[in-house]
């Protein structure tokens, strides 16, 4: 997990066109993961993580949205390319073959007429140069390796004959087909129960032992992140407010939206206690985003909260936050820096 | 061996089963028993149609017939016996292949429909071909570009191939391209050019649906999440439309082809009339006129039991085409 980063994201800005206006969705985010490490991403709907995961593999229709700014430096097998630059087809050699991705629903992600053989055989046709035999026979290591029983047989079903935590399984033998070096999961355990969910990161946690597999994991739910991540991006109106070593994160949260995530997990209260909850709503991002976006719903706002935007500013080593406030001693953190402002103030 | 013969015992009794519930599991079989009872109610309904209008006989005589005349008749087709009778008897002469004989032609029915029937599947297989050689790719270039001038040009052919009367076609390309620029033949049989006039203008109502559902067909699949996962994989632009967008959207138009191809039969009867193409439509558009009854009835039951074989034909193919419906109990 040492040495030079896979992929450095550095101030990506997604615009979407909508019919009353630009939605800008992601408003300059900037992380980055090393080969091997799991990178949680957390974050309520509509934070822009998604989206984020998006824009790197070139899956915003040009017809919807677009990227407005912004550099990812992934550092391939045949030199370093830039993700935001890349053209349909120069994407064609990135997609599967550096990056594979699972997304949250297996059922709808399938194609349900084709086998399941045939659907990782296809990447392993595109990328690797396999003919029909091989592919399929590399198809049925594949779903052996993801943990699916009597392989040989499954290898010709259908997305319909598996339960829905095979089909997951399903989905990252597909992504991972052809040996890319890093695994996007975009929400990939929410559609399953619970214990389901515990069998997918484990055999993630495993396919990530047996490679130098970076996986980003983007999840809404804390919990899962906790089980799975070294590193936790936590997003929220389409910026990234805290970067943090997990173990940290969890135990040092500084920006308040983060405490406000953490104590709101069930569980952590008295039984029979009220949920806490966070008031008020995630931000509108019909205009550009000029100050905090959290200001109108934090209890430790200043003024300055709602003329100027607080940067992800280091606070130690691995652990950087978005905030004006040092929550523990009770005055305004030094040095944070200032990406934008409010035109005249 | 108590212990074995306790083990294989359930097995056993499975291994025997009861027909009627192996075909109801198996999709292929159940539907082959349901067209054969479908085809038994047709025949029951269009026998009873008959015998609802009236004395079948005096439909069989000239207007200015006398009662003896209906009488003899009357006797002859054994009209005067109890219907359940004569529906048995019926029946029976159905499943031998006696649909009995024309009035008008004094010939066994069955013989006049297959020496005719031939003509008029060519003309109606043409016309869906036709159909779908045009519809198809206009409809995924449609859907694959929408707002552009390809998905403008489909709208627009699948609006007017919907709204364009078949008879009206067929005179005003006989009057154009037959008469005034001679280009090809202006009615009956023979040569291909033959088919082209009565084939295309029969074709038309199809390829107007045809279009209008590839497309948007094309365009629900587009924004399926496992197109985003075909495209996720590096797979090209045009591999993933073919193979993942194309495939499923067509497979929304199995069911209307088979539906559009027996409506075909049913509209050969204006074209065949107009163009003089002496087929199917022609013998049943003659057969009313004249009130043959034995061939009109015998038609119907015929046209009747080839939708129900095509309406199998279809149901057979989407099961082949899609997996969710072979295995889905």
């Amino acid at each position: 997990m040492t040495g030079e980063a896979l992929l450095t994201v550095d101030g990506l800005v997604t615009k979407f066109d909508a019919a009353d206006g630009v939605v800008h969705a992601i408003n300059g985010v900037s992380f980055d993961i090393r080969p091997g490490e799991t990178l949680g991403v957390v974050g309520e709907s509509g934070s822009g993580k998604s989206v984020t995961m998006m824009s790197l593999l070139g899956l915003i229709p040009s017809s919807v949205g677009r990227i407005a700014a912004g550099t990812a430096r992934y550092r391939a097998t045949s030199g370093e390319v830039d993700l935001l630059k890349l053209s349909e087809r120069q994407f064609g050699r990135i997609r599967g073959r550096e990056i594979g991705m699972v997304f949250q629903d297996p059922i709808s992600s399938l194609n349900p007429v084709m086998t399941v053989g045939r659907q990782i055989a296809e990447s392993l046709q595109r990328h690797l140069g396999l003919g029909r035999r091989e592919s399929r026979s590399r198809a049925i290591e594949m779903l052996a390796r993801v943990g699916i029983a009597d392989p040989s047989h499954r290898v010709d079903d259908y997305p319909h004959e598996f339960s829905g935590g095979m089909r997951q399984r399903v989905m990252i033998a597909i992504a991972l087909a052809a040996g890319p070096r890093l695994m996007i999961a975009d929400e990939p355990t929410t559609a399953l129960d619970v214990t389901v969910q515990a069998q997918i990161m484990a055999l993630v946690r495993e396919l990530q032992a047996e490679s130098e597999l970076a996986v980003i994991w983007v999840s809404h739910d804390l919990g899962v992140v906790a089980g799975l991540a070294d590193r936790v991006l936590v997003m929220y109106g389409g910026t990234i407010v805290e970067s943090a070593g997990v173990d940290d994160l969890f135990e040092n949260p500084q920006h308040p939206y983060t405490r406000g995530l953490l104590a709101s997990i069930p569980g952590t209260g008295l039984a029979g206690s009220r949920l806490a909850s966070i008031p008020g709503t995630p931000p509108s991002l019909q205009h550009e985003l000029k100050l905090c976006p959290f200001a109108d719903r934090c209890s430790h706002a200043i003024d300055r909260c709602a003329r100027e935007r607080p940067g992800l500013t280091p606070i130690s080593a691995d652990h950087s936050s978005a905030c004006f406030w040092d929550i523990d001693a009770s005055r305004q953190r030094d040095g944070v820096a200032v990406i934008a402002q409010r035109e005249g103030m | 061996m108590s212990s074995l013969t306790d083990s294989v015992a359930p097995a056993a009794r499975s291994a025997v089963p009861n027909p009627l519930a192996r075909i109801a599991r198996n999709y292929y079989l159940r539907r082959v028993a349901q067209s054969i009872a479908l085809m038994f109610g047709v025949i029951i309904i269009v026998f009873m149609l008959v015998r609802l209008t009236g004395d079948p006989a005096s439909l069989m005589v000239a207007r200015e017939a006398d009662a003896e005349q209906i009488a003899e008749i009357r006797e002859i087709y054994g009209f005067d016996k109890p219907v359940v009778e004569q529906l048995t008897t019926y029946l029976g002469d159905v499943v031998t292949g006696d649909l009995g004989r024309s009035f008008l032609y004094r010939d066994s029915t069955l013989e006049l429909i297959v020496s005719r029937f031939p003509d008029t599947l060519i003309l109606a297989a043409t016309a869906l071909a036709f159909a779908l050689i045009i519809a198809v790719p206009l409809g995924v270039a449609g859907g694959s570009n929408p707002g552009r001038p390809i998905d403008k040009l489909a709208r627009f052919v699948g609006v007017l191939g919907q709204v364009t009367p078949s008879f009206w076609l067929i005179m005003l390309l006989i009057v154009y391209v037959g008469v005034k620029w001679g280009l090809l033949p202006t009615n009956g049989v023979g040569t291909w050019k033959h088919l082209v006039l009565p084939a295309f203008a029969l074709s038309v109502g199809a390829m107007g649906q045809f279009v209008r559902l590839t497309r948007s067909a094309v365009l629900e699949v587009r924004n399926e999440d496992f197109v985003r996962t075909a495209r996720s994989k590096g797979l090209a632009r045009r591999a993933v439309a073919r193979r993942h967008i194309t495939r499923n959207a067509l497979l929304s138009l199995v069911s209307v082809v088979g539906v559009q191809f027996t409506y075909m039969l049913g509209g050969s009867i204006y074209i065949e009339s107009i163009y003089a193409r002496p087929g199917l439509g022609q013998l049943l558009d003659a057969a009313v006129r004249a009130r043959d009854f034995p061939l009109v009835q015998a038609i119907t039951i015929f046209i009747a039991g080839f939708t129900i074989i095509m309406n199998l034909v279809t149901d057979v193919l989407y099961g082949l085409l899609d997996p969710r419906i072979r295995h889905g109990g």
